[in-house]
């Protein structure tokens, strides 16, 4: 059984009331077999995916949905296919490149023979991210000797005053480490050195859904806080990539991914609020009990790459020395990220 | 005898005879040959009863002999100069010389030694409290009612224990109520107006002992002692329950702390959804439909730190009052349920007070004169040092967040004359905690209430109120680009007029309120440099007025019928833009087609109606008595929370022209029966509720700043019903009680499209439809200073909203949820256990009560919550949150001066 503090939620009374979490079995019945929709198009070239999957029980992969007939349609009538590139995931042709202003719709037809359409979807005009901003952080400890620190991102943008936006702020980073594979050891501690290779490439996985909106700051110079990189002695050591990708999205879609980012937030929290439903934008057109969960979007995308450097950091973390095969740390790679080339 | 016992003895002898000259027992003249019997009678000196079981010795010869059951002892005696000596633990040892010259008579009065010197005790009638209950448990309750010479209640009367130096006074109702151990107490019971006299009270138990008062040269006399009869099951009001602040003390505490609205959670009809929440739920109302009067004046929040403790001092109180069912016409307002909380008034002659020391706070109360028999105050205070223990951990989670509460209190006693009487009371509590790195979030409630009361005639009282009660919720954030401050609340100003008229045994009440409320939905004041814009969403304003008949009488000698009729009166007023929306559409932002414009105090929406109330009690016998009642509620008022402790961001609401008010109506039928001579009072209820126009919210409603509040709301019906049994035992050596409600508390919200319905219109169960439920409270007395007490609660797990499976978005798992309240969290169930005790000193410092108390003693792992996360291999997990998930034990102290 794992025992997790809730510190955070609960304050310090948990100390006092020896709060705990642990994993609660429950049963669930089998569940009915509903399309789940997740995916976007925006104005940058192509491809663009969507991924077409089904419900599943708890703690189980969620099956694909295969050989589904997957097309989007444009407000001119123009009709594009989707091609299903892996099991489940459909893309558009690489030429595929939505306009602001147009509107798309999804339709989808399992091959079971259900279809369904998603409401047509604008592709909004908004702001672009005008400066990035990165400020130095501390984070809380009670021991001096232990001080955990590192860079928080924060993006700038001018909102326009006449409508309101809304934004969702993708990032994906790397950064480049260097090993002594020559000191490396084998697993009897004796000395065994390496080739290769010392100068790889980390990738890291980020997931964080989000998604803002100007709704309490419109017209406003915003500042929105888009990542904290910390310096673990090994990420800021020389130099490390970011790539922030802005999708300007519309009302619906924030919405949308609002309430999946709140129920993703739920960790047991006294203030938590209440599971609620996720359903989308997505409607059967052949069977009204068929119902499909997801959304489907149509998104403005503008992208800007950021460097971090060693120079913003007041205090620096002491740096890890791995004697090793730099492919050996998890998420590496000899090959340079996509995005930074 | 050896050389220094003749030493010994003959210097006693000789001290004595200087002291005292010996009795001389019998006659010269009546001689006859040797050995004299010298019988003899030992009584007590106050009251003259024979005392059994003495040890009368003669401590020359050696010989010693116990007296009979008549007191009466006799020995043989050859004539001479003798020494007798009579002793009893308990009473004071005496010693008398005698001479003997033939037979005779020697009688000893004793004196216990718990009755305090100096007192001439043959002025004064000795009333014995509790005689036939011994093996009850210590404190015992000591209530009782002070009555002027027309059988009307008298208010204000101050009772001062003289050599313990503390009191209390009367209520409106001329009630008082004393914790009171075994001894004799010398009680002065004083009010302007009347003659001072000083009482000699035996407490041997529990009981009732009251006063009448003669107005101003008459004297007071007693005129009733029921020993054991505290509270009569078979004549109370049906759904009526009076809690004394000391019996909620005995029980196991939380912190030390003892708090009166879980104690409640005690009693059948009552739960609560979680431990560590302030929210309590009587027969399947929500927390809303609960309306909570502090000395007349509503609480908007009445918890510290989420709900773990109550921010009521339960010092202050001097007893709480919860109606249930049969709620009296003076009450409207709420649906469910009324718990009315009366101070402690200061005294006019003395200053009295109290110290408590708990592990997460302490607190105080004084009260005694500012102008002698005039004008008396009673303060009461209370903070806690969380803070501190929080900086002690090394968490720096824990160190760097905060929490902290106070509250105070004072109430102001102006005794005008013997007719008119003047109160003033004031309450404010305040909490503020932050998350490490997180917003700070505070809450303050403020509550005043003025009271006139008149007795301007014999048969009459006024009631003359003025409440004001402000509750406020704030979120504080420092943070560098969006700094803000988010400001809600509620403003509640009432006045309101009562005249009782009494006619024999019959009482009417008539009289009416009016409120006035403003609800602050929210207010964003952006920081300096903040980027964030103010915001202020429109506050509400209402009337909300309500006129009332209450008349309580004996139909015959058997029935006893109360009923009254309420008619209340909702005004929703301007300012306000009042949405108009796309009835073809759910309503909805995107459906808002227009809105309508009113100015400050035009009438928006105007609600009425009429709420009977009834309550009859038919006696079958002097032990029996079936209760049948009924209550029509309409509330205006409505709590919009998401979460399911208290939290800052719940919102209230006013009914507009979107929500309609909540009617609710409750039916309720038992049988109540008193058995083994008062010791047991027994009692079978059922009832049905049912509710019109219930509200809830939306899935993923967004309450916090929304200036259309009504988008996420939805309206529907709901209803309730159960079976409720409970046993008290109220003396022996163990009493408490068993109390086990079934209930269900259901709801169904079938709109007009499929987003405004829940769960395909077909009922759910409510947030808190918990079906069982069971608590079991056990006291024991343990020695003469300590009590032993255990709590056994046991209750049906609460609905939970399980996933129908799990979804991926964006490459995140999450649970995917249909079905509200489908299912149900794993039972609840804890025993906690407290020891009450005193360790008797002549320091007064040192003569407080300790409480130590274990809660959860097993270390149950209850389930507060349950939720549903992504875990380490990307799929969806269920985990629980247990708030006391081992045992949790504390230590407080409380000291009375």
């Amino acid at each position: 059984m794992e025992y997790i503090k809730l510190s955070s939620c609960l304050l310090g009374i948990t100390v006092l009331l020896t709060t705990c979490i642990s994993k609660l079995d429950i049963e669930t019945n089998p569940p009915p077999r509903k399309l789940i929709v997740d995916g976007f198009i925006t104005d940058a070239p192509g491809p663009h995916s969507i991924r077409l999957l089904r419900l599943t029980a708890l703690g189980s992969n969620a099956p694909n949905e295969i050989n589904a007939s997957v097309s989007i349609t444009d407000n001119e009538g123009t009709e594009t296919v989707l091609l299903e590139v892996e099991p489940g995931k459909y893309d558009t042709p690489e030429l595929f490149q939505g306009k602001i202003g147009n509107s798309y719709t999804l339709n989808v037809k399992t091959i079971s023979g259900v279809s369904y359409i998603s409401t047509p979807q604008t592709i909004p005009d908004g702001p672009d991210i005008d400066s990035v901003i990165f400020r130095f952080k501390k984070l809380p400890s009670a021991d001096p000797n232990n001080i955990r620190s590192g860079v928080e991102v924060f993006s700038q943008w001018q909102d326009p005053p006449e409508e309101n936006f809304y934004l969702w702020i993708k990032h994906k980073g790397a950064y480049q480490i260097r090993t002594r594979p020559d000191l490396a050891h084998d697993m009897f501690g004796e000395p065994a050195p390496k080739d290769c290779c010392a100068i790889c490439f980390v990738n890291e996985p980020v997931k964080p859904l989000n998604v803002l909106s100007d709704f309490r700051e419109n017209g406003q110079t915003i500042t929105a806080s888009v990542a904290f990189i910390e310096d673990d002695g090994l990420r800021i050591k020389r130099m490390f990539f970011m790539e922030l990708n802005q999708l300007n999205i519309s009302r619906e879609a924030f919405e949308f991914y609002d309430e999946v980012s709140t129920q993703l937030s739920i960790n047991g929290s006294i203030l938590d609020p209440p599971p609620s439903t996720i359903t989308g934008n997505m409607v059967s057109t052949s069977d009204q009990d068929q119902i499909a969960i997801g959304f489907f979007g149509a998104f403005r995308s503008s992208t800007r790459l950021i460097e971090i450097t060693p120079q913003l950091l007041e205090d620096r973390q002491r740096e890890i020395i791995i004697e090793e095969d730099c492919r050996t740390v998890l998420g590496a790679s000899t090959s340079r990220p996509d995005f930074l080339n | 005898m050896t050389r220094s016992g003749i030493f010994t003895f003959l210097l006693f002898a000789s001290w004595q005879n200087f002291a005292q000259s010996p009795t001389i027992i019998g006659r010269i003249s009546n001689k006859s040959p040797a050995p004299y019997e010298v019988s003899g009678r030992v009584f007590l000196s106050s009251t003259g009863k024979p005392l059994a079981g003495v040890n009368v010795l003669l401590p020359n010869q050696g010989i010693s002999i116990t007296t009979d059951e008549n007191g009466e002892f006799s020995f043989l005696f050859m004539e001479g100069i003798h020494v007798i000596k009579a002793s009893l633990d308990g009473y004071e040892t005496k010693t008398q010389i005698i001479k003997v010259l033939g037979h005779g008579n020697l009688n000893f009065s004793m004196r216990d030694t718990r009755y305090p010197a100096g007192i001439n005790y043959k002025s004064h009638r000795i009333f014995t409290i509790g005689q036939d209950s011994q093996d009850s448990i210590p404190p015992y309750s000591f209530f009782g009612k002070v009555v002027n010479g027309d059988i009307k209640p008298l208010s204000g009367v101050n009772l001062y224990l003289t050599r313990q130096e503390e009191g209390t006074s009367t209520d409106e109702q001329g009630n008082f109520t004393l914790e009171l151990y075994e001894g004799i107490y010398l009680l002065q019971v004083s009010s302007i107006g009347y003659k001072t006299k000083t009482h000699v009270i035996d407490v041997q138990g529990e009981g009732t002992l009251s006063f009448i008062m003669r107005e101003k040269t008459i004297e007071l006399e007693e005129v009733i002692i029921e020993a054991g009869e505290t509270q009569n099951n078979v004549n109370q009001v049906a759904g009526k329950e009076i809690l004394s602040i000391n019996s909620i003390k005995t029980l196991p505490l939380l912190g030390g702390e003892p708090d009166i609205l879980k104690t409640l959670t005690l009693l059948p009809g009552i739960s609560t959804p979680g431990e560590a929440t302030g929210r309590f739920n009587v027969r399947g109302g929500g927390f809303d439909q609960n309306l909570i009067l502090l000395d007349g004046a509503p609480l908007y929040n009445p918890s510290h730190l989420f709900g773990f403790f109550s921010s009521i001092n339960p010092n202050m109180v001097r007893n709480v009052t919860l109606y249930k069912g049969s709620i009296p016409a003076m009450y409207g307002g709420r649906g469910s349920s009324v718990v009315d909380i009366s101070y402690k008034k200061g005294n006019f002659s003395h200053w009295t007070g109290d110290l408590s020391l708990g592990m997460l706070s302490s607190k105080y109360t004084a009260g005694g004169p500012l102008v002698s028999n005039k004008l008396s105050v009673m303060t009461g205070g209370r903070a806690s040092y969380i803070n501190w223990l929080l900086k002690q951990s090394n968490d720096p989670d824990v160190h760097d967040s905060r929490a902290a509460f106070y509250d105070g209190n004072v109430l102001l006693n102006y005794a005008i004359n013997p007719d008119n009487d003047l109160e003033y009371s004031f309450y404010t509590s305040s909490d503020s905690y932050r998350f490490a790195g997180d917003s700070s979030n505070r809450w303050q409630n403020f509550a005043q209430a003025l009271r006139f009361t008149s007795e301007f005639h014999e048969n009459v009282t006024l009631r003359l109120s003025g409440t004001r009660s402000r509750y406020q919720s704030i979120i504080d954030d420092d943070n560098e680009f969006t700094p803000f401050e988010l400001q809600s609340g509620v403003l509640d100003n009432q006045i309101g007029l009562d005249l009782e008229f009494l006619f024999g045994k019959q009482k009417v009440n008539v009289g009416g309120q009016t409120k006035f409320l403003s609800v602050d939905p929210g207010t964003l004041d952006p920081g300096k440099n903040s980027t964030i814009a103010h915001e202020d969403i429109e506050s509400e304003q209402a009337m909300e007025s309500g006129i009332y008949l209450h008349h309580a009488f004996d139909l015959t000698d058997q029935i006893n019928l109360s009923y009254g009729l309420r008619w209340s009166n909702f005004r929703y007023l301007g300012s306000a833009n009042v949405n108009i929306y796309d009835t073809t559409l759910p309503r909805s932002r995107s459906s808002i087609i227009g809105s309508n414009e009113f100015n400050n105090n035009e009438l928006i929406k105007q609600y009425n109606g009429f709420e009977p109330r009834v309550s009859i009690n038919y006696k079958l016998n002097y032990n029996t008595s079936v209760k049948a009642g009924y209550h029509r509620m309409f509330q205006y008022i409505h709590l919009i929370s998401n979460t399911v402790s208290i939290s800052p961001i719940d919102v209230w609401k006013l009914s507009d022209p979107f929500i309609e008010p909540e009617v609710i109506n409750q039916y309720s039928l038992g049988v109540f029966k008193t058995v083994g001579q008062g010791k047991y009072d027994l009692s079978v209820e059922g009832y049905y509720k049912d509710w019109n126009n219930v509200v809830d919210f939306k899935d993923g409603a967004d309450l916090v700043l929304n200036d259309h509040l009504e988008t996420e709301l939805l309206s529907g019906i709901g209803k309730s019903y159960g079976v409720e049994a409970y046993l008290e035992k109220k003396s022996g050596p163990i009493s408490g009680w068993l109390s086990y409600t079934f209930s269900r508390s259901l709801r169904k919200i079938r709109g007009t499209f499929p987003q405004e319905t829940i769960n395909r219109g077909k009922w759910y169960a409510s947030n808190f439809d918990m079906p069982h439920n069971f608590s079991a409270v056990a006291k024991r007395r343990v020695g003469r200073y300590g009590t032993m007490s255990a709590t056994f609660t046991y209750s049906t797990g609460r609905p939970l909203t399980i996933p129908e499976g799990e979804i991926v978005i964006q490459e995140r798992v999450l649970a995917f949820f249909t079905e509200r309240n489908g299912s149900r969290i794993p039972d609840n169930h804890r025993l906690d256990i407290a020891f009450r005790f005193r360790i008797p000193s002549l320091k007064k410092a040192y003569n407080g009560h300790w409480t130590f108390s274990v809660m959860n003693i097993y270390g149950r792992r209850n389930v507060f919550s349950a939720f549903f996360k992504e875990n380490e291999n990307a799929s969806t997990q269920a985990f629980r949150v247990s708030v006391i998930g081992a045992p949790f034990p504390s230590l407080s102290y409380e000291l009375t001066f």
